[in-house]
């Protein structure tokens, strides 16, 4: 009998059409059909339980609803626009979808065509091709990939993959018809990231070259008609969201302080609403773990009348394990009968879209976000708390919503929304530094920035200061074209300053020293004092969570409640003897940027250790990831056979030609010390202080910095000494005196470009 | 909201970029994109360094002087009206400086009535 049925099966295989279905009418043919499908057809091995098991609940979600209407729309159409909300499953189905429905078979049969979908964020890409390569019942980094900025996990048999948009603008760089993939999905497009709008514009061109490719652009809700009309009145197709209706209360006056009304509409919450869990919109990691120890003291004191809560903080540089605890339930009343506990999610604004936590009821929103902001008049790109958009707005209450009618508090007036709040947030690309777009943008061959087809053009500012630096660091030549220098700085996946400092290291005799320090910069290791008392790549030994500003502790001095001081300031002295122990051990007196090659020394000294790591500060996941880091830039360093060599250790050149071959990438990010007391940028005079987590162990004259933070007070972060006549020397196109504002650094300039002159004048008499 | 983010001064024609950016066949005056329709002026970026409510920064405006005259200009339209705000706060901070003079020699006034010996 089994034998039997086996031959049946491979019968059915080679049978046409009209016969088939006449088997399988017949109830013969329905097992054939059963035993043919529980193989995967991607790897060839028999379906697991698991497999069927998400399958019954993939099927659940909205998006299958309208499986055959997309894959309809899909074949007719070159283009299309996908709206739908975060929870109609568009991100792990479509995908899918379209990788059961497309032919991605080659000529050749090794190969097969790609699909690809964009992700804006890396943890993103990362977390959905797992789980997807899951649904489909296939190995991660086999079938489905994905592939991220420092990372690539795919291989010759990956047909989907996930991917950050602007790793596939990287991609076009080297494939410009971008021909490995058969349908591009834009997923997200609503977040209108740089790489997202550069790549439509590109995208809009590829598609006229290739008119067997396809491009689905996915999206929440908003400006889905805006999509529509730029990509030519592509079709729009709407997955509902399961959203229940949301009421929204406004506040009858202005808040005096928004975080206290946050804090104190919680409270309210707790105590007077039923049962459901509430999300917080705050700005930032610091304002988070303040309102986190306040809500829970506040609870606290409250005592057995209401329910216990869970607290949780969200934000994007939390480590992962701690970002799970969102999706833990709520906790169970104290005893049995009593209030009902209560899980409190206090979040940026990556709970906005980008995260969806279920069992949410009652979302507080202040109005606010911190948002990247650029001006190319002060060349300042800086995070800044900024009010949040309507669209934006829209988008929290809607997180109320998700499994049952929900409630928002917006804590500004019904006013306040309609004339404060301007509809869209602006796109990325008119918020940001186009340095590095410009370079890929050229190297890709697009020489007319001017008629760019740009969804939201940016100023021409924007671009002229793009135009700028790229031309002082020589990968633009004075006709705005490509340079060979710039061509090599375009492939690497950094800002232009620091591939410039890559590229040109080996002429310093210090490329490896260069590539650690590049390396330990890329990776987040900026040392800086986060909540002002830690040094971030160093750890804190009770654990970052634990920081705690310095404000904060004055405050709870004052409150003078001994109790909670007792708890909270040892992890903060602790804290606080780590970075210094750190810097003692590690901090190199003439730089911030020499003592991140210290701590890189010593981790490879000491054999990359674990538990070394942890005795010294330092943190092992971020050294780790700076290794990995270095060596992708190693390897694109042998591409372009530029040298890896160092300077004798010995010699009394080593740090100087370190600190040269920084200069030479960063000779427009410096700062002078002025008799006053104060530092002042080179050429834009801003005055700025060196932020208080540096190693130097004096105020130098002149300083190259990484970062310019603004705050109340504005700061230069990660800074090295540097000297006057390594200026001169290394950028005298850049400190040619015709250009320049009449300032103090001006006339030090001066001196130091006669003393040249003068140096130069006796050695020729000399001869 | 808050202050604005530096001088905002344009980057003028001495500038490498803004020649650079005309030898790519822009035109001064004009915006890019594939009509030239995009926007000329950049983003402004305010600096907010308090935790004052939204719509809470407004009202302060009034009774403090030493307010910029025009802390928030949301959009093009309304920077071009900002020299007539400027003549217009200027006037008003004025006003607002007789006005905090006055109540301060009517707040004098009472304190005299208040504690004048012939009271006691």
């Amino acid at each position: 009998m089994g034998t039997e049925r086996k031959r049946k099966v491979s019968l059915f295989d080679v049978v046409d059409e009209p016969s088939a279905k006449i088997a399988k009418s017949n109830g013969l043919g329905l097992t054939g059909m059963n035993a043919n499908s529980s193989i995967n057809k991607w790897n060839g091995r028999p379906y697991s339980q698991r497999y069927y098991d998400i399958l019954e609940k993939r099927k659940t979600l909205p998006v299958w609803q309208q499986k055959e209407e997309f894959l309809q729309v899909l074949r007719a159409n070159q283009t299309l626009v996908l709206v739908g909300e975060t929870g109609s499953g568009k991100t792990t189905q479509i995908p899918q979808f379209v990788l059961d429905a497309v032919d991605i078979e080659t000529p050749d049969k090794r190969r097969k065509m790609m699909i690809a979908c964009t992700q804006p964020r890396r943890v993103a890409a990362m977390s959905v091709s797992r789980r997807v390569a899951e649904e489909m019942d296939v190995t991660i980094g086999e079938e489905v990939g994905y592939s991220i900025r420092f990372e690539d996990c795919s291989s010759a048999r990956t047909v989907l993959k996930y991917l950050t948009d602007g790793m596939l603008l990287r991609e076009a760089m080297t494939d410009p018809l971008l021909e490995r993939y058969k349908v591009i999905i834009l997923d997200e497009a609503h977040e209108r990231t740089l790489a997202t709008d550069v790549l439509f514009g590109l995208l809009k061109e590829v598609l006229k070259n290739r008119p067997d490719l396809k491009l689905v652009v996915m999206s929440a809700t908003l400006e889905a008609e805006k999509f529509q009309g730029y990509f030519n009145g592509a079709p729009l197709m709407k997955v509902p969201g399961r959203l229940h209706p949301v009421e929204i209360f406004y506040t009858q006056e202005p808040e005096r302080d928004y975080l206290e009304a946050a804090i104190r509409t919680v409270v309210q919450i707790h105590m007077c609403e039923p049962p459901g869990d509430i999300l917080v919109f705050l700005t930032g990691e610091e304002e988070i773990e303040d309102a986190c120890r306040k809500i829970t003291k506040e609870v606290g004191n409250m005592g057995d009348q209401v329910g216990p809560v869970k607290v949780v903080p969200l934000y994007s540089t939390l480590p992962p394990a701690m970002q799970q605890k969102i999706f833990e339930p709520a906790p169970p009343p104290v005893k049995e009968g009593g209030p009902p506990g209560r899980k409190i999610v206090v979040s940026t604004n990556i709970a906005e879209t980008s995260l969806t936590i279920d069992g949410i009821v009652y979302v507080i929103d202040p109005g606010f976000s911190k948002q990247k902001v650029y001006n190319p008049r002060v060349r300042v790109e800086s995070l800044l708390v900024s009010p949040i958009s309507k669209a934006s707005a829209h988008q929290r209450s809607g997180r109320a919503g998700r499994t049952q009618p929900g409630k928002c508090f917006r804590l500004y007036t019904e006013k306040s929304f309609n004339n404060d709040l301007q509809p869209q947030t602006y796109p990325e690309i008119l918020r940001s530094n186009l340095a590095n777009t410009v370079l890929i943008l050229k190297k890709l061959g697009i020489d007319d920035l001017v008629h760019f087809d740009f969804m939201d053009p940016p100023a021409p500012e924007t671009l002229m200061r793009a135009l700028e630096v790229l031309n002082y660091l020589g990968a633009l030549d004075d006709e705005g074209n490509l340079t060979k220098l710039g061509e090599i700085m375009s492939e690497f996946p950094l800002d232009p300053q620091m591939s410039k400092m890559l590229v040109v290291s080996s002429e310093f005799n210090c490329s490896n020293e260069i590539l650690s320090v590049a390396a330990m910069l890329s990776a987040g290791m900026c040392l800086r004092l986060s909540s002002a008392t830690v040094l971030s790549g160093f750890h804190a030994p009770v654990g970052m969570h634990h920081r705690i500003s310095k404000q904060v502790l004055m405050q709870i001095v004052s409150v003078s409640q001994y109790s909670l001081m007792k708890q909270m300031v040892s992890p903060c002295l602790e804290a606080q003897k780590a970075a210094d122990e750190a810097k003692a051990r590690f901090g190199h007196i003439d730089g911030d940027h020499l003592t991140l090659l210290n701590v890189y020394h010593a981790y490879k000294q000491n054999n990359e250790d674990q538990s070394w790591c942890y005795e010294n500060f330092i943190n092992h996941r971020a050294l780790k990831a700076a290794d990995n880091v270095r060596q992708q830039l190693v390897r694109i360093m042998s591409r372009f056979n530029l040298k890896l060599c160092s300077t004798d250790f010995n010699s009394r050149d080593y740090y100087v030609n370190i600190r040269k071959a920084m200069l030479a990438g960063y000779f427009m990010q410096v700062a002078h010390l002025e008799r006053t007391g104060h530092y002042l940028t080179v050429k834009d005079n801003q005055v700025v202080h060196l932020h208080p987590s540096n190693c130097l162990d004096h105020k130098p004259e002149w300083v190259i910095y990484n970062e310019y933070v603004l705050t109340s007070r504005n700061f230069i972060r990660t800074v090295t000494d540097i000297r006057g006549e390594w200026l001169v020397d290394v950028a005298p196109h850049y400190y040619d005196l015709e250009n320049f504002p009449q300032c103090e650094a001006k006339r030090v300039l001066e001196k130091l470009y006669r003393k040249k002159e003068k140096d130069r004048e006796e050695s020729r008499n000399r001869r | 909201m808050g202050e604005a983010l530096g001088s905002s001064t344009a980057i003028d024609s001495s500038n490498i970029g803004f020649q650079l950016l005309k030898k790519h066949g822009w035109k001064e005056g004009s915006g890019l994109g594939v009509s030239e329709q995009g926007r000329l002026e950049p983003v402004q970026a305010y600096v907010k360094n308090n935790k004052k409510g939204l719509g809470a920064e407004k009202k302060r405006k009034t009774p403090k002087p030493s307010d910029p005259p025009d802390s928030k200009p949301k959009n093009d339209e309304e920077q071009k009206t900002t020299k007539k705000t400027k003549a217009l706060s200027k006037r008003m901070r004025k006003m607002q400086e007789r006005e905090k003079q006055m109540q301060e020699k009517e707040f004098e006034r009472a304190f005299f009535r208040e504690f004048w010996p012939d009271n006691v």
